[in-house]
């Protein structure tokens, strides 16, 4: 395969010229000085061309090549120089991996394996086992298996790589119809076992965060790119979001009455739901709750969202408190109620 | 191979799955890859220079000088956001003893990574109270007794043999001989309410077939409900088919599976037939509204 050969020699030329260069090398320099390009036969601007798709290739193996714009830059890249930081693309010397940890990895990269990321996830470890020792440990009886309802996840995370806007078809929690969004992707983050992606809507040029699992068909990365907005108050974009969804839960909190050993307990349990409290000053007068029923309280984000899940439960969760989402878990229940037993007209 | 000096080809051939033959060529062919001339550099000679006699002789990979990368390379965005998502989803079933790892391994990897702000970043989720003694029992395959809640909210006390942690749509299970039911059973791992770990070690049985049997001899009721389209996309891991323009059929192997369905998207599933299933929902959506009128 002489083709695939010189692509590989090309880009390690690549490599060597600007992995050792401290001050840089122009494009111009680049172009004579590796060999590839020097001696291509073909014009200026298709050698410039590939010069950019192996920057590109480079960089999806985690090179990242640094650029210097000179001084009061004109916008003429001819004198933008580049090059390679051998500490800023190499793993920095004191990480390595032992057993136990290359074991877990092995696992963790395994998770994806049904997600058709296997090529992907075959890279990462192999940089990862030449940093560790060869594991002979195995988990036989461990199978994770990321949720395919996360489809989206690594378009949407190329596109934040490449600071490219998204667009793509969003059914809101609590919409009767889809919308469509436009959005400049700056962070991924999963948030209360939900994946969510942050950016700057552009319907409303405001921040939003959209959840992955409500996004109806595929996510399109589109030609526009875009500068990401810098670090607010010293935090990444990921940071900033998921403090405010954090923030938000602690905002909302909902008072409940749940049924013991029931489904419903064991499900939010895993949402952070808390026994506490004695609220029978607050349910006593209005509602009809037996007595066994327990105090508990959940922290949430959304109401329409959560109203849909806690209707799910049925008898099994009453909401007494915000009376917002306890009307929103009736209002649901009546829909359902009324779709059903029509003709009965909620009659026993 | 600049990380591990005088490795034998043969192991690099096997760590990266391809023949011997290709990893010599490849190696040998790094002497021919022309090292650019620029006014910087101070290398005595144009070309990569590799140990040819351990080569030769031992059939070991040795570079003597080079100038390009001398470290494995970063992780790239996407490596990097897939592992420690992958991490961060064995947390919740993750003993004791490997939380601490995974929180140092999830450290290291973001100083390893190509970029110092992460754009994916993960929510520290509580962690199941049982977890330690579930995997306990997988790995010194001793038996467990738990207490586990079923469908309509029945306790059942079972011994289990325990195989096999599993997850399906973000979920955990874990897979097990039930000696209650005298057969292969999936305990959703949010359900189990209390462990016992026992001292009795079990032999694994080979329950395989038994298990896809005993999966596809349970009777699914078959349900027709009339959908909006646009929740279509929303449940298409319920394996619908579709009877005409408006109404899907899905399997239901219980019916609290159902309630939930059609209660979580109100007004958009609406069951047609059987009756049973019809009784059930309205049921369910009496019964909770009943708790909110005295």
């Amino acid at each position: 395969m002489p083709e695939e050969r010189s692509v590989g020699e090309r880009l390690l030329n690549l490599v060597y010229a600007l992995a050792q260069t401290k001050i840089g090398l122009t494009k111009n320099d680049i172009l004579s000085v590796v060999e590839a390009y020097s001696n291509s036969k073909a014009d200026k601007t298709s050698i410039e061309r590939m010069f950019e798709r192996d920057k590109e290739i480079l960089r999806d193996n985690g090179i990242n090549i640094t650029v210097f714009e000179p001084l009061g830059d004109d916008g003429n890249n001819q004198d933008s120089r580049y090059l390679i930081s051998q500490e800023e693309v190499t793993f920095p010397a004191e990480v390595t991996f032992d057993a136990k940890e290359m074991a877990l990895l092995n696992l963790a990269a395994s998770a994806w394996n049904n997600a058709g990321q296997s090529k992907m996830l075959g890279s990462a470890l192999f940089k990862l086992k030449a940093l560790g020792q060869s594991s002979e440990e195995h988990f036989f009886d461990v199978r994770p298996q990321i949720p395919i309802v996360d489809k989206n996840f690594f378009e949407i995370e190329s596109a934040i790589e490449e600071n490219r806007e998204i667009t793509f078809t969003y059914l809101k929690p609590g919409a009767s119809s889809v919308t469509k969004r436009r959005l400049r992707p700056e962070a991924l983050l999963e948030f209360d076992y939900r994946w969510h992606v942050f950016g700057i809507d552009l319907s409303s040029e405001k921040p939003r965060t959209f959840l992955l699992s409500r996004i109806v068909g595929e996510v399109k990365k589109e030609g526009t790119k875009f500068v990401p907005s810098i670090a607010i108050k010293g935090k990444s974009a990921a940071e900033f979001a998921l403090e405010d969804l954090a923030r938000f839960a602690d905002q909302n909190t909902a008072i409940l009455k749940v049924q013991p050993h029931s489904r419903a307990v064991g499900e939010l349990k895993k949402h952070g739901l808390r026994f506490s409290g004695n609220h029978d000053s607050i349910n006593k007068q209005v509602f009809d709750v037996p007595a066994e029923y327990l105090d508990a309280e959940i922290s949430f984000v959304d109401s329409e969202l959560f109203a849909d899940e806690l209707a799910s439960f049925g008898p099994e969760v009453i909401v007494l408190e915000p009376a917002m989402l306890r009307e929103a878990v009736i209002a649901r229940l009546q829909i359902v109620n009324g779709l059903h037993d029509g003709a009965s007209d909620g009659g026993e | 191979m600049l990380d591990h000096p005088g490795v034998k080809s043969s192991e690099v051939a096997q760590f990266f799955n391809v023949p011997e033959s290709t990893v010599t060529e490849i190696f040998t062919n790094l002497t021919t890859v022309p090292i650019p001339e620029s006014t910087e550099i101070t290398s005595p000679n144009n070309y990569i220079d590799i140990n040819w006699d351990a080569l030769d002789f031992e059939g070991e990979l040795e570079i003597n000088s080079h100038p390009g990368l001398s470290r494995v390379p970063r992780l790239n965005h996407k490596e990097f956001a897939a592992i420690i998502s992958g991490l961060q989803f064995l947390k919740y079933i993750a003993s004791r003893e490997e939380i601490p790892v995974i929180d140092v391994l999830l450290k290291k990897l973001k100083t390893g990574s190509a970029n110092e702000h992460s754009s994916v970043l993960i929510q520290d989720a509580p962690i199941s109270a049982n977890i330690d003694s579930i995997r306990l029992a997988l790995s010194e395959k001793k038996t467990l007794d738990i207490t586990y809640v079923g469908y309509e909210g029945t306790v059942t006390s079972r011994t289990i043999e325990p195989i096999e942690l599993f997850s399906a749509d973000g979920r955990w299970y874990l897979q097990s001989w039930c000696r209650l039911r005298n057969a292969p059973r999936s305990f959703s791992i949010d359900q189990i309410q209390s462990v016992e770990i026992n001292n009795e070690k079990f032999e694994r049985r080979d329950f395989f077939n038994t298990w896809e049997t005993s999966f596809t001899n349970t009777q699914a009721i078959y349900v027709q409900l009339e959908v909006d389209p646009v929740i279509i996309p929303f449940i298409s891991d319920w394996n619908f088919k579709r009877v005409d323009a408006k109404v899907i059929e899905i399997p239901v192997y219980h019916f609290h599976s159902l309630k939930r369905l059609v209660t979580k998207f109100a007004g958009k599933l609406k069951v047609v037939s059987p009756p049973e299933a019809v009784k059930e929902v309205t049921k369910w959506s009496n019964d909770a509204l009943n708790r909110y009128t005295k």
